[in-house]
């Protein structure tokens, strides 16, 4: 019996770290089976949501729900309104949950969650063949309560997740065929899979795609400035060819989707800000316009004290500069350089994208601090160490999960309950929008508690839907100047160079306020609400009057 | 995958424990469908069942031509399998502009493609032998 849980300790680790991941990360499911998120969850959702109920995935341009016409309509002056803004596969996994698991939110939540908590498993493999089991366990378990992680997942930026579980698999790949070069035995098929997982990257989310520009440099560098060769064989020529090949063919279709958007920052190389590379990373005064609890140590390492354990696993690894360990070094040194973009002025300061990385430090912190940890094994006498080993891997794991843990699970728990998510009376509401309300007209709701649910519900009911908190007089809503004759767009959308869709329909919606209406904080935002669906009524027709929910549809 | 479960089920009872041994990476596969069927019914299975179907075990199959490292195979081929095997099926959609076609069309291609390859590579090693 031993022999074979011995022989499949790999498969049986995975297995359950399989299932402690999928119990936890989707407990928010569990207790609620309605979508969660903030607006740019309910934005990524939409897209694949009309993927699987069009039956058709989307064209470059053309094609993305009518729903988030006006949401982003300026982003890309290349693509149009209703150009893509991320490359086809990680939206058409959410199309393909939905046709596959037969339901609307289950199915696609499930993809998100997986694909959110799938560092685990990359992570797992790269430190498992690097450093062993133990170090495997301690990082991927660590990674599993990933509090920077977790948030990200609940908020909704999750392709861009998806892209960082990438990255240890192409630390890996390129490691592999360094090591097998300089060792003579040169096994080309490592740098396909890393010219290939660079690619899957790309057609995920740029972001990670980023962090391989410095580490291929820094690792091929500091591979040439151990062994005193360059990784170059005239003989790989006909391999460099096809990879350029590859590359061309997967990269130019999607170009404009990344390159021509307006929220390109554009790189000015000035040093801003010298005192900076002092510093590991200085979080910016806008803590990148997120909750300061994602870039704060202790929410995502416990405590001050792992710093020691921390520096020892630096040492270790420059004491010991083997292949293993300059390759995670070269990590660390990439990670550096993207902290400091902004301060040489190749990044915006407090560019959101920078602070996202930081899920990135976690998943190497942790392995450095593994590495450590199983590194201490060796001061213990011989017959000790593998003893050592465990129990050392052991402690830290319990220490994890009694501190992360117990963090994850709060959190998860505890996410977005009751009306801070839509609710059962919203979700009819918006299949009714979709029923009743024509493609070619658009709703202004209004009363419902969040910025976040407004989203959620503009997406469900694939509706144009405005969503500022006061009622607006213009009955049309307006991009002006948007309209050019490339964008493929239906025509009633248009009104001479302007991009416009008539405002036919109010929404009233009390039903979060009603469970509110008791708190003094909200007094007044009932009492304004019912104001402005009294200016309205003698000038509109009642057309639905459900659940605390009521529509309007104006008189023309 | 597919050979070694066909070959389960012709297992005799006198190798049957040296056969387990080897089958217990694929009843552990059993664990992530048994767990989304116990939290979300009906529309979990269908999803995890669905993926493995449709993108999973092909690209694991794939993954077969390689490596030969079980770990390598499978961390590799659910990652790399998930971006691609999309990917494929949206070029498959540019032409049928069906989605629900363009993957049945599609996953028909995976696992005859692989058949295929097989095919191919276990007859030109045979021939290769035979000149030996």
């Amino acid at each position: 019996m031993l022999s074979i849980l011995s022989k499949h300790k790999d498969a049986l680790t995975i297995t359950l770290l399989f299932v402690a991941a999928f119990f936890l990360w989707t407990l928010p499911l569990q207790k609620n089976p309605l979508p969660f998120g903030e607006h740019d969850a309910a934005y990524i959702f939409s897209y694949g949501d009309d993927m699987s109920y069009k039956d058709k995935s989307y064209n470059i341009i053309g094609d993305t729900p009518l729903s988030t016409d006006f949401w982003y309509a300026e982003y890309n002056p290349v693509l149009g309104p209703r150009g893509m803004q991320y490359p086809p596969p990680y939206n058409l996994g959410y199309a393909f949950a939905q046709i596959l698991g037969g339901e609307r939110i289950i199915p696609p939540y499930l993809y998100i969650a997986v694909t959110s908590f799938a560092a685990i498993f990359s992570l797992y493999f790269l430190v498992r063949k690097l450093y062993g089991y133990e170090a495997a366990l301690i990082s991927s378990v660590a990674i599993l309560f990933s509090h920077r992680t977790i948030l990200l997942y609940l908020w909704g930026q999750r392709h861009n997740i998806a892209s960082f579980t990438f990255i240890p698999l192409g630390v890996y790949a390129l490691y592999k065929y360094l090591d097998s070069f300089y060792k003579g035995k040169e096994d080309i098929r490592y740098l396909y899979l890393y010219v290939i997982i660079l690619l899957c990257t790309f057609l995920t989310h740029l972001g990670a795609s980023i962090f391989f520009v410095p580490f291929t440099f820094f690792l091929i560098l500091f591979f040439i400035l151990k062994k005193k060769k360059l990784p170059y064989n005239k003989k790989n020529l006909l391999h460099y060819g096809i990879f350029l090949i590859i590359c061309i063919l997967t990269i130019v279709p999607f170009y404009h989707i990344y390159f021509s958007a307006n929220a390109v920052d554009k790189p000015v190389f000035a040093l801003k800000d010298a005192a900076s590379f002092l510093q590991w990373h200085k979080i910016p005064e806008n803590n990148y316009a997120m909750n300061p609890l994602f870039s704060q140590f202790t929410a995502s390492y416990s405590s001050y004290w792992v710093i020691p354990l921390l520096l020892w696993g630096v040492f270790t690894l420059l004491w010991r500069r083997n292949t293993k360990d300059i390759t995670l070094l070269a990590v660390l040194l990439s990670l550096y350089v993207i902290f400091h973009l902004s301060a040489l002025g190749l990044v915006k300061e407090g560019s959101y994208r920078i602070g996202r990385v930081l899920i990135v430090e976690s998943y190497f912190f942790y392995t450095v601090m593994a590495v450590g940890l199983v590194s201490l094994s060796s001061f213990f006498v011989r017959s000790m160490r593998t003893y050592a080993r465990y129990g050392l891997t052991f402690l830290f794991i319990v220490f994890i999960v009694m501190t992360q843990g117990s963090q994850a699970y709060a959190s998860l728990s505890g996410a977005y309950e009751g009306i801070s998510r839509i609710t059962p009376q919203q979700y009819e509401f918006v299949q009714w929008a979709e029923q009743n309300i024509p493609q070619t007209s658009a709703m202004q709701l209004l009363g419902t508690l969040t910025y976040a649910k407004k989203g959620f519900m503009q997406v469900l009911s694939r509706r144009v839907t405005a969503r500022e908190d006061n009622l607006l007089t213009d009955r049309y809503i307006v991009n002006e100047g948007l309209w050019k004759e490339e964008y493929l767009l239906p025509d009633y959308l248009r009104s001479g160079a302007d991009f416009v869709i008539p405002l036919d329909y109010v929404v009233f919606d009390y039903s979060d306020l009603q469970y509110l209406q008791r708190d003094p904080r909200f007094q007044g935002q009932i009492a304004a609400l019912q104001q402005m669906e009294q200016s309205i009524q003698n000038r509109s027709s009642l057309i639905y009057d459900r659940n605390a929910i009521r529509v309007y549809h104006y008189d023309s | 995958m597919i050979e070694t479960l066909l070959g389960f089920t012709t297992m005799t009872a006198s190798n049957s424990q040296n056969r387990m041994k080897d089958f217990l990476p694929y009843f552990l596969l059993a664990v992530p469908l048994l767990l989304s069927l116990l939290l979300f019914g009906s529309a979990g299975l269908r999803t995890f069942l669905g993926f493995m179907v449709v993108i999973f075990i092909p690209s694991y199959l794939f993954f077969g031509f390689v490596t030969k490292d079980p770990l390598e195979r499978l961390i590799l081929s659910l990652f790399i399998g998930l971006t691609l095997g999309s990917l494929l099926i949206w070029y498959v959609d540019r032409i049928f502009q069906s989605l629900r076609l363009s993957m049945i069309i599609s996953t028909l291609l995976f696992y005859g493609a692989y058949f295929g390859t097989r095919r191919f590579l276990g007859a030109r090693t045979r021939s290769q032998s035979a000149n030996e």
